[in-house]
Parts: C-alpha cells; sequence; structure tokens
C-alpha cells in the first residue's frame, strides 16, 4: 500500500506542479503588494525552488502529519479537511443509505424475475440512474422544487440568517440535504443495483438453490434464505469498497448545491490555485479509496468463509 | 427480384461515389491542380481553394486529413465496385457499400465544417467563367445557392444503396437458413442481442443521434461560430427551433456541432484506453512475473488516482496555458483516455491469466507456436468480448467526463460547442430560472445518448456472457 501512496503522490505532486502561475501572483495581482514582500512570501512557501526540492520538502512534513499550510484559507491543510469533511460525510451517508434502501431490494426483485416486465422497468431505471449527468440533474430538480414548487431551498447546508436551535435546526438541516442526498444516491443506485442483480442471478444458477427447490422448499425460503444469504457476500464487499468514499466528497454536487463540503473546497481550490489544500485533498481521496480496497478484502475474507487467509 | 436489387445497389453506388468525385476530378481543370499536388496540399493543410471575392466562400476549408481519408475511401470503393463487377461476391458489395457509407460520413462532415456545398461549387465555377470579351457570363446574383443540396443528395444516395445491400443480405440469410446453420460463438451472441429489446432501442437511439449530429449540421443554414448580439437569447421559435444562446447563435446547430464533439472526444478517448489498457494486460498477463509485478504495481497507482479532482486540475492546467480551443478537444481525449486505461488493463490481464491456463493453449505451445501468434491468434480473441462491452460502457462514462469537465469550464472551451458547455448557460441566474432552453435540450442530449450507449453495453454483456442464457 505505501509504494502505491508514494507512487500516486509523486504523479499528482508532478501534475500539480505543471499549473502555471502560483498563489503569490495571483494574490499579488489583486491586493497592493511590495515586490520585497513578494520575494519574502515566494521564499517562505518555497515556490521557487526546484520541484524534487518541493517534493520531499511536502513529503517530509507529510510523514509526521504535517500537510503545510492552505493558502487560502491560512490554515493546515489537515484542518481545512477535518472541518469541512463531515458536511460532505453527512450528505453522503444519508444518500447511502438511501442508495442501499432501494438498491439493494430492487436488485433482488429483478433478479428472481429475470427478463420479465419488472426486471425491464428496474433495468432501465438503474441505467438512467448511471447515464444522468449530475449537474444537470442537481439543476432540474433546484429548478423544479426550488425554484418552481418553492418546496425546497435552492442550496447550502442552512437557511440564511436563520438562528434554528435543536429540532428547528435538524428539520432546516434534513430539508436542504434532501435533494443533494437524491442526485447523490440516484448516481450510484444504478450500478449497485446491478451489482446486487448479477450476484442474486449468479447464486441463482447454483446446483444447492436447485436442491432447495427439489426438497420442495417455498420459493421464499429459497431465494430469501439459501440465495440471498450467499448473495451478500459481494454486496458486502461492495459497501466495505464505497464506505470511506463517503468521506471523499463530491465536487460536482457539492458545487451546484453551494453546501460547504470538501468537494466544493477542492474545486474553490483549483481555481484559487491553493497547491497543497489541492495535494492534500487529492492525497486524502487516494488514501481512502486504498483504504476502501483494504476494507473490502478483510470484509470478503470474514464473510466468505471459503475464503481462507494464510 | 433479388437481381435486381443487386443491380440497383451497384447503380445507386456508382451513382455515389460518381457524386463524391466530382469536386475531386474537376480541381484538375480548376487553377490546374493535379492529383498530386491536391494530395500534398491537402497533408500540408493549405486551404484549397479560395474561390471569387464575390462569393466568400472556401471549397474545402476545414483541416483536410479527414478529407484525404475520404479520398482513398472512395478510390477503395471504386476498386471493390470493379472487383465486384468482375467477380460477383455478396461480402464485396457489402464492403463497397461499408467504405462508402463511411467515406460519406466523412465527406459530410467536411461540406458542413466549410459551410459549403456542391451546387456552391459548381455554382462558383460557373463564376468564373468568362466570355470572349472579358464579361461573366454569370453574375453572382443570378446564381442561387442553396447551402448543403450536394450533400443532401449524397446522403439520399448512400443510404438508398445502404438499405438496397440490406436487403440483399437480409436475402442471402434466408437462403442460408434453408440449409444447415453453424453457430459460432458470435452469431450466438448475435442472436441473444439481437432477443433483447432494450439493446435494440439503444441501438437506434444512438443511430439516430449520430446521424443527426454528423449530418445535422449540413442541413443547417447557420453557421457554427457566427455570432449576432441582436438576436441573442431568443425564444424558440419556427426559424430556432431551440432558440439561440447568449451570442445569437442558434442552439440546434450549436447542440448538433457539440454532440458531434462529445460523442468524437468519448470514442477516442475510449480508443485510447483500449490501446494502452490491452497491450499493458496482455503484456502483463501472458509474460507474468517481474513485467507482470511492475505493471499490476502501475496500474494499481493509476486507479488509486481520484479521477475527478485529477481531471480538473488537468483543465485547469490547459486554461493556464492558454490552450487553442481547437487542440483543447484533443486534449481533453488525451486526459479521459490516460485515466481510463488502468480499469481495461487489469480486465485484460485477468483474463489472458485464466485463458493462459487453458488447455488449448497448452495444445498452441505443442504446436511450436510463436509468443506473436499465440497471443495475437489465440488470447486476444477470446478477450474481446468483454473489451468491447466494458469499451461500450466506458464511452458513455467518457462522455459523462467530458461533459462534466466542459461544465466547470474545464473541458471542451468556447466557441466551440459541447454538450457540457452549453450547459454553462446555467450559471447565469436569470437564464437558469427563466430561459430554461438554454441548457435543458443539451442535458437532455446527454442524457439519452449515454442511456443509449448503456442499453446497448448492457445488452451486449448480456449476449456474451453464457450464464445469462434464458
Amino acid at each position: 500500500m505505501i509504494p502505491i501512496i508514494i507512487g500516486v503522490s509523486i504523479i499528482i505532486f508532478f501534475i500539480i506542479s505543471l499549473v502555471p502561475g502560483n498563489f503569490i501572483d495571483a494574490k499579488a495581482s489583486t491586493a497592493h503588494m511590495t515586490k520585497e514582500q513578494i520575494i519574502h512570501l515566494k521564499e517562505l512557501y518555497g515556490i521557487d525552488d526546484p520541484i524534487y526540492i518541493r517534493y520531499f520538502n511536502w513529503i517530509k512534513g507529510a510523514i509526521h502529519g504535517d500537510f503545510a499550510d492552505s493558502f487560502a484559507h491560512q490554515k493546515p491543510v489537515s484542518t481545512v479537511i477535518s472541518t469541512y469533511v463531515w458536511n460532505s460525510f453527512s450528505i453522503a451517508i444519508v444518500a447511502f443509505i438511501l442508495q442501499l434502501l432501494i438498491a439493494i431490494p430492487i436488485g433482488i426483485i429483478s433478479a428472481t424475475k429475470q427478463y420479465s416486465k419488472t426486471d425491464y422497468f428496474f433495468t432501465v431505471f438503474a441505467l438512467i440512474g448511471i447515464s444522468l449527468p449530475s449537474f444537470f440533474m442537481g439543476y432540474v430538480l433546484i429548478k423544479t422544487f426550488a425554484v418552481d414548487l418553492k418546496i425546497l431551498p435552492l442550496g447550502g447546508l442552512s437557511s440564511p440568517g436563520s438562528n434554528y436551535n435543536g429540532l428547528e435546526f435538524l428539520i432546516d438541516r434534513f430539508r436542504h440535504m434532501i435533494l443533494p442526498s437524491i442526485v447523490l444516491a440516484l448516481l450510484g443506485i444504478g450500478s449497485m443495483m446491478r451489482y446486487t442483480r448479477t450476484a442474486v442471478l449468479e447464486i441463482i444458477k447454483q446446483d444447492y438453490i436447485r436442491t432447495a427447490r427439489a426438497k420442495g422448499l417455498s420459493e421464499k425460503v429459497v431465494i430469501y434464505k439459501h440465495a440471498l444469504r450467499n448473495a451478500l457476500i459481494p454486496i458486502v464487499t461492495l459497501i466495505g469498497l464505497s464506505l470511506p468514499g463517503l468521506f471523499s466528497g463530491a465536487i460536482i454536487t457539492e458545487s451546484i448545491f453551494g453546501i460547504p463540503g470538501i468537494g466544493r473546497i477542492a474545486l474553490d481550490a483549483v481555481s484559487k490555485r491553493d497547491y497543497p489544500l489541492l495535494m492534500g485533498f487529492s492525497m486524502f481521496v487516494a488514501v481512502l479509496t486504498l483504504l476502501g480496497n483494504l476494507l473490502s478484502d478483510i470484509l470478503y475474507a470474514s464473510v466468505d468463509p471459503r475464503v481462507k487467509l494464510k | 427480384m433479388k437481381k435486381s436489387i443487386k443491380n440497383l445497389t451497384i447503380i445507386s453506388l456508382i451513382l455515389t461515389v460518381t457524386c463524391f468525385f466530382l469536386p475531386f476530378l474537376t480541381f484538375k481543370d480548376y487553377r490546374s491542380i493535379s492529383g498530386i499536388k491536391l494530395i500534398t496540399r491537402i497533408f500540408k493543410r493549405i486551404e484549397l481553394n479560395k474561390l471569387s471575392p464575390n462569393a466568400q466562400n472556401y471549397v474545402f476549408k476545414s483541416t483536410s486529413l479527414p478529407l484525404l481519408v475520404t479520398f482513398f475511401l472512395f478510390i477503395l470503393t471504386i476498386g471493390l465496385i470493379v472487383y465486384y463487377i468482375i467477380k460477383k461476391n455478396s461480402t464485396i458489395l457489402a464492403t463497397a457499400v461499408a467504405t462508402s457509407s463511411i467515406a460519406t460520413v466523412f465527406y459530410g462532415i467536411q461540406l458542413a465544417n466549410s459551410q459549403t456545398s456542391m451546387a456552391d461549387f459548381f455554382g462558383t465555377l460557373l463564376i468564373t467563367l468568362k466570355a470572349a470579351d472579358g464579361k461573366m457570363i454569370f453574375k453572382p446574383a443570378d446564381l442561387y445557392v442553396q447551402p448543403g443540396l450536394g450533400a443532401r443528395l449524397l446522403v439520399v444516395f448512400c443510404f438508398v444503396s445502404l438499405i438496397f445491400v440490406i436487403a440483399l443480405k437480409v436475402l442471402d440469410r434466408v437462403e442460408m437458413n434453408k440449409g444447415d446453420n453453424i453457430q459460432t460463438p458470435w452469431t450466438m451472441a448475435l442472436k441473444q442481442f439481437r432477443r433483447n429489446k432494450l439493446a435494440i432501442v439503444g441501438i437506434f437511439l444512438l443511430a439516430t443521434l449520430v446521424i443527426i449530429c454528423f449530418y445535422g449540421p449540413v442541413f443547417s443554414k447557420y453557421s457554427l461560430l457566427k455570432t449576432d448580439i441582436l438576436i441573442s437569447k431568443e425564444k424558440p421559435s419556427l426559424a430556432h427551433i431551440f432558440g439561440t444562446d447568449s451570442s445569437g447563435r442558434d442552439i440546434l446547430t450549436r447542440l448538433m456541432y457539440g454532440g458531434r464533439i462529445s460523442i468524437t472526444v468519448g470514442f477516442i478517448a475510449v480508443l485510447l484506453e483500449v490501446f494502452i489498457g490491452t497491450m499493458v494486460g496482455g503484456l502483463a498477463g501472458y509474460y507474468g512475473g517481474k513485467i507482470d509485478n511492475m505493471l499490476m504495481r502501475l496500474v494499481d497507482i493509476f486507479l488509486s488516482l481520484p479521477y475527478l479532482p485529477v481531471v480538473i486540475i488537468c483543465g485547469a492546467i490547459m486554461s493556464d496555458v492558454n490552450i487553442d480551443p481547437q487542440k483543447r478537444i484533443y486534449f481533453v481525449m488525451l486526459i479521459i483516455g490516460i485515466l481510463g486505461w488502468p480499469l481495461m488493463a487489469r480486465l485484460v490481464r485477468g483474463q489472458i491469466l485464466t485463458l493462459r491456463e487453458q488447455e488449448y493453449m497448452i495444445a498452441a505451445d505443442a504446436l511450436g507456436l510463436r509468443d506473436r501468434h499465440k497471443i495475437t491468434r489465440h488470447l486476444i480473441p477470446n478477450v474481446i468480448p468483454n473489451i468491447i462491452v466494458t469499451a461500450t460502457l466506458g464511452i458513455g462514462d467518457a462522455i459523462l467526463a467530458e461533459s462534466a469537465l466542459s461544465f466547470l469550464g474545464l473541458g471542451v472551451a468556447m466557441p466551440f460547442p459541447s454538450w457540457g458547455n452549453i450547459i454553462q448557460a446555467v450559471r447565469d441566474p436569470n437564464d437558469f430560472v427563466l430561459r430554461t432552453w438554454l441548457w435543458i435540450p443539451a442535458g437532455i442530449c446527454i442524457f439519452v445518448t449515454v442511456l443509449a450507449i448503456n442499453f446497448v453495453g448492457d445488452g451486449l454483456r448480456d449476449a456474451f456472457d453464457p450464464k445469462m442464457k434464458k
């Protein structure tokens, strides 16, 4: 895992360093700064050093848990990330639960009724979810529910100027989270439903399901007791794979709904040329991906008794 | 019946090809451009002929590589027809139609890009004709030129021949099925695919969209880049079916051009993915050992790269370096392709690892076949179904990625349209609320295209997977 993290960090660092122009120059063009100040600041941030020295400085800090300071936020990158990540997570987890609650049942139903009208209906539904561009869907939802019908807020996480407490705050928060969660959930339902369908189909074709049917068990018991338990193995590993990703934020959805999440901060960082934050964020996401892989491997070994670790 | 269809096919094919060829042939008389000169000039991308100053048109203005391809395809088609006339064989006829159809696509794009038509071409030729006393015989005002007429004729001819050949193939099939029928894995998959209604719907949707996007501009009387502030943001009307955008350009026309760019970007990016992925995966799977280890670590690293952040950073770099908007399109393809190949590599490697242990590979070993032969003849063909499925679904993903990038203003840049950057109009709060025609059609286009691709990909997966049989 560690060589992969190092490789990823080298590639991202290299790509980011290709960006011409820097934070100091960008700031100097708007705010009034003397030449000495600019040179001093550049020295302070080590902007004019050759790339490999900057990389080693960065990784030296990263090993000690210091990911440098964000230029734009004037705070350590780790602090910035940990401040905003929870907003992203709160929406992602709601979306994820919604996704599980919808995708798994319809996956099972369409597998048990393969090639029926219900199967076609759910398949089309799932494929529609995969095919919708998130930004377009987000805007269409805002247009219909927030602008035309005026029943949900336009965006953000709380009503501006409101000072709610307790229950009122929760309700307000919930109302703000509905649309982004729907967008995120719809994006994921498709693939998860297809995955469930394939998993169940594969199990249904097995010999022991035929045996169970031959024993005269009711179809309900065959599907929900014999088939489903085995089909859950790949589904559980998929859940493990996606759990860490819930923290990584959704760049496009967050920026459309104006949610102060980690994804939106990253997009802002691109426009502000805030390299330390970009670098920290990219590494954060990469580590989460790797964690997801690890988690799914561990889950696979612990859930499936056929897999034995040597 | 069959014979008359065959004859009609050949006639319409010859007509199509001659139609195609006429402008090329006339170049020879027109300011003495010889065939060789034409080709070298095409390579140098010199604008071929600036016609008389009265008619401000270029015959072939746009980039000329496609033109060259078209040129060779015409020659190939003619060769095939001649060969067919000597030796009757339906496969050759089908190939002839295929090459001429591909040529039509290229040619249509050329015509549309140059905003000209064959009628223009001949019209301007007539203008240059002079009487003995040096006066023009035809005045420019006499020549009413309707753009796109020639291209329309071409399309009609080509489609007529295409329909004929399909009819021919169907008749052949009917005849063949009377006798014995041998089932290869491909025909079985095809049969399975045809049974999938969704996939058929997807194919039709996709074909319609591609035809509209690649041919539509030929029929449009509006230009892609010409702006007219006076009619900006007009409501949909009969003249502008989807209205006009902020610079007064016809949205329907921009949607068609945008679709062309979006679809091409998706397709080329995936082609790149397939090429790199198959190569790396094939090498790793076949040779194993150290090579496998090294290549797979590389794949792991690329797989762990956060996709969207990296794409966005690359987009930002392109904006900073001030890449020419036309070249940006190629860079977008490159970025999406380079970030997409690791999945393909992993898939190919996994497949080859299992295939390598099969009995027929031992047989191939025992026969003493060369490595190259074993990989190309025995391993790759067995991986192709998987590659096709993944690649098809990948085109949809690539189109989505491109549209997201362009939407953020980091992908295909103005003045060139792509479906993603047409939706950018939504960022203006007034347009978002009041002028929905500026952004909704583009979103629907992306959605329908990707949906159709997913239908096809899904159908292909079911068709190739023996486990999925009814």
